[in-house]
């Protein structure tokens, strides 16, 4: 992912003029202005080196196309996360663009606060007073003219989900211009700037501004922006400042600003109160409500994920794989391949459709029951996101995850992870501290299963008692709690200070879940599947040069220590190469009662525990370092061996499940 | 009514009146007075800023508190750096 260039600046060169950026705070309507303006085209893209998911498209007026960005909401432009650095990158990197700031009439002090920063750039701007209707509702009325007069670039007022007020947007769009307003600077604040402008080359555009914005946190600017020198040079001003200050620069200008944009919002804004708002909007709102008080909104949560297992596990892990594999592989492909192959070697018949052959295993894997799964998967997931629940989760979490050492934020990545800990150690890069990410990624590894193994694993365990589930479920938990404590006091870091926006619920947009959805997908076939099939390829050489029998042999030892059948072992081994071909083999196993009760549940646990598949190995490599990485799969390694251990000591002293043996 | 806040930078440490919002309780409204700590930036871009009305809508797991339009959970810690006064009331 790293390497992939960002599309937009392919098309670009085909679509000769300057894109149109949308931005603006969080849930101001930008992607429903995203939809109007792009109703041909759209696709979705990572901006280069990041998770952050960027939806591009064409938009066509008066002959001539346009590309359109959407960017993540943000509060300022101090860049804290990931996805708040994307935003601000997209800004810095077209300076020739059109954007398009969206501002949520309700809150137009904080969308105003962001037209300042874009002002100070010298950027082309449009100003969007969006749900304009929803604010008459409440009696707010505004007087555009203050706002034309003193930005002196086009303002639109919009109700963007009725379309209402597009034509004038696209118009605005067309004769958009740079404002000729330059929010004022206290004569501390200003010397700051004009020292930092200084670190800037004089071809900068618009330096005064770029220098605002590099000052409001030089760490955070991505090194392709801006050179290392340049970034040193304006961190010497900032940290200048704020020992003669006593203030740091951003929260001297953010006070001062916000002071700013204020005045104007009330300045345009003529309040009558009067609260009436749409049924639907009130009966939202409620659920949004109850859904962050403390045990309703866990019942909410457990109700939430509850749906969410039972479509991943009944539609796609039941009625997709089971469709999928009879009608399709069962019927056609297999039979096909076995003729084709019907003269071929032994060999090459065995590399294709042996044990741990190409065809059966990696394809049948991949697209009978790796994809549907996922795709279920993200879909869901996909409608939590565009709803957004999902911060009311974190609010929920927050004190709970605290506890392990990482924010209420970190709790997205890990329901993620129920899904594919492959993407959710990824996207643990919207984790603000160096120290969060190691942790959610060391949990992930240790102690969250995937839903290939999950599936199962709930199978098996569920299907032998309430009881053997609930000592897994224990079992798992106390370990994440454990070892998330033990991390959090070992490795220094800063305090956790939560601020965690909650946005109003809505209904999810469905062009953007299945936009997300689809880019999500075929992110995984083109970036986990390739090394599952490098993976059955190992397994099948292993196998042909005969190291299977001394794997074998190792595995089985630790099988016998956790006093498991010696035949058990391969299953951590190939879990490893294919996590839910290992998890059926314990099925197997089981099946063939060469498992006791007592033995299943620790075969569960330590499968759990044990170290995730090859994919998500390999991208703790490239996320966290080499060093890093082996360190979390060895620590995981001997923690799963000791887990498996006590977990037998306990059912034996017991006598749980009738005892090991 | 001095109190000390947790506040580290600047100002705040030498005119820490008032209560911290962490001490309000559910269903109160305060104006803010001061804002202090390693998120005061990101507190005013949401709005919190010195003279701006907040309403603590509940107080576990998290500080859920209104500002405006905007709902914002705030962990103990973060509430502990912002100073309130009491609300005027007509």
């Amino acid at each position: 992912m790293n390497d992939e260039k960002i599309p937009s600046q392919k098309e670009n060169h085909q679509l000769s003029t300057p894109p149109v950026i949308l931005i603006g705070n969080a849930n101001v309507g930008k992607s429903v202005i995203f939809s109007l303006l792009t109703r041909a085209y759209a696709a979705v893209s990572n901006y280069p080196g990041t998770t952050v998911e960027l939806l591009q498209g064409v938009m066509e007026f008066r002959g001539v196309k346009r590309e359109v960005i959407d960017t993540p909401g943000v509060a300022d432009f101090a860049g804290r996360s990931e996805d708040e650095r994307v935003a601000r990158d997209v800004v810095f990197s077209y300076p020739e663009a059109t954007t398009v700031l969206v501002v949520d009439v309700k809150n137009l002090s904080r969308g105003l606060y962001l037209a300042l920063f874009l002002s100070a750039l010298g950027r082309k701007m449009v100003i969007v007073l969006n749900m304009i209707d929803e604010a008459e509702h409440r009696g707010i009325e505004i007087d555009f003219s203050i706002l034309k007069r003193l930005f002196n670039v086009p303002v639109v007022p919009m109700v963007a989900v009725k379309s209402v007020g597009f034509e004038d947007l696209l118009d605005a769009i067309d004769a958009a211009t740079s404002s000729s307003y330059f929010p004022p600077l206290s004569s501390d604040l200003a010397m700051a700037v004009s020292e930092a402008e200084e670190c800037f080359p004089l071809e900068q555009p618009d330096r005064k501004g770029a220098a605002i914005v590099a000052l409001c946190a030089p760490e955070r600017f991505e090194c392709e922006t801006f050179d290392r020198a340049l970034l040193d040079c304006v961190d010497k001003v900032g940290k200048k400042f704020c020992i003669e200050q006593k203030e740091s620069f951003p929260a001297m200008l953010a006070s001062s600003w916000m002071q700013v944009s204020t005045d104007i919002a009330k300045r345009s804004v003529k309040q009558v109160v009067l609260n009436t708002k749409p049924a639907a909007d009130r009966f939202l709102e409620a659920i949004g409500n109850v859904a962050i008080q403390p045990v309703a909104g866990l019942f909410i949560a457990i109700a939430v994920l509850v749906v969410m297992f039972l479509f991943v596990g009944m539609f796609g892990a039941g009625f997709l794989v089971d469709f999928i594999g009879r009608e399709f592989f069962d019927r056609f492909f297999i039979p096909v391949v076995n003729t084709l192959l019907h003269d071929a070697p032994l060999l090459i018949k065995e590399f294709f459709t042996g044990p741990y052959g190409v065809i059966t295993m990696a394809v049948t894997y991949a697209f009978g029951i790796i994809l549907p799964i996922t795709t279920t998967f993200f879909f869901f997931f996909a409608l939590l996101e565009d709803s957004g629940y999902l911060p009311r989760i974190s609010v929920l979490a927050d004190r709970v995850a605290k506890l392990v050492g990482v924010s209420g934020r970190a709790v997205i990545p890990m329901l993620l992870g129920l899904g594919c800990g492959t993407m959710a150690t990824l996207s643990t890069r919207i984790l603000e501290s160096a120290k969060e990410r190691f942790i959610a990624t060391f949990l992930l590894a240790l102690a969250v299963p995937c839903s290939a193994q999950l599936g199962v694993t709930i199978g098996i365990l569920g299907g032998i008692s309430f009881a053997a589930l609930a000592v897994w479920v224990v079992t798992i938990l106390f370990f994440m709690v454990v070892v998330g404590t033990f991390l959090d006091r070992i490795i220094r870091g800063d305090e956790l200070l939560s601020v965690i926006e909650i946005p109003p619920l809505r209904r999810p947009g469905m062009r953007n879940v299945f936009l997300k959805t689809g880019h999500r997908v075929s992110w995984y076939m083109k970036e986990v599947l390739p090394i599952f099939l490098f993976g059955s390829i190992i397994l099948f050489l292993c196998d042909v040069v005969g190291i299977m029998k001394t794997i074998n042999a190792i595995s089985g030892f630790f099988a016998k220590f956790l006093g498991l059948p010696f035949e058990s072992g391969i299953v951590f081994v190939t879990g490893f190469f294919r996590r839910d071909y290992g998890a059926a083999m314990l099925y197997d196993l089981f099946q063939k009662g060469l498992l006791s009760v007592g033995q299943t549940v620790i075969a569960a646990v330590v499968f759990t525990l044990f170290i995730p598949c090859c994919a998500q190995f390999f991208l703790m490599v490239r996320e966290r370092g080499l060093k890093t990485a082996l360190m979390i799969a060895t620590a995981v390694f001997f923690l799963a061996i000791i887990g498996g251990k006590l977990i037998g000591i306990l059912i034996h002293s017991l006598s749980l499940f009738g005892g090991v043996a | 009514m001095r109190r000390q806040t947790r506040c580290r930078w600047g100002l705040c440490r030498n005119n820490a009146w008032g209560r911290s919002l962490a001490e309000l309780r559910r269903g109160e409204k305060a104006v803010v007075e001061i804002v202090c700590g390693k998120r005061k930036a990101l507190l005013y871009s949401y709005g919190i800023v010195p003279g701006s009305e907040v309403e603590v809508l509940q107080t576990f797991p998290l500080y859920v508190v209104r500002v405006g339009q905007t709902e914002l959970g705030l962990d103990t810690a973060v509430c502990t750096d912002i100073v309130v006064s009491e609300k005027n009331t007509v």
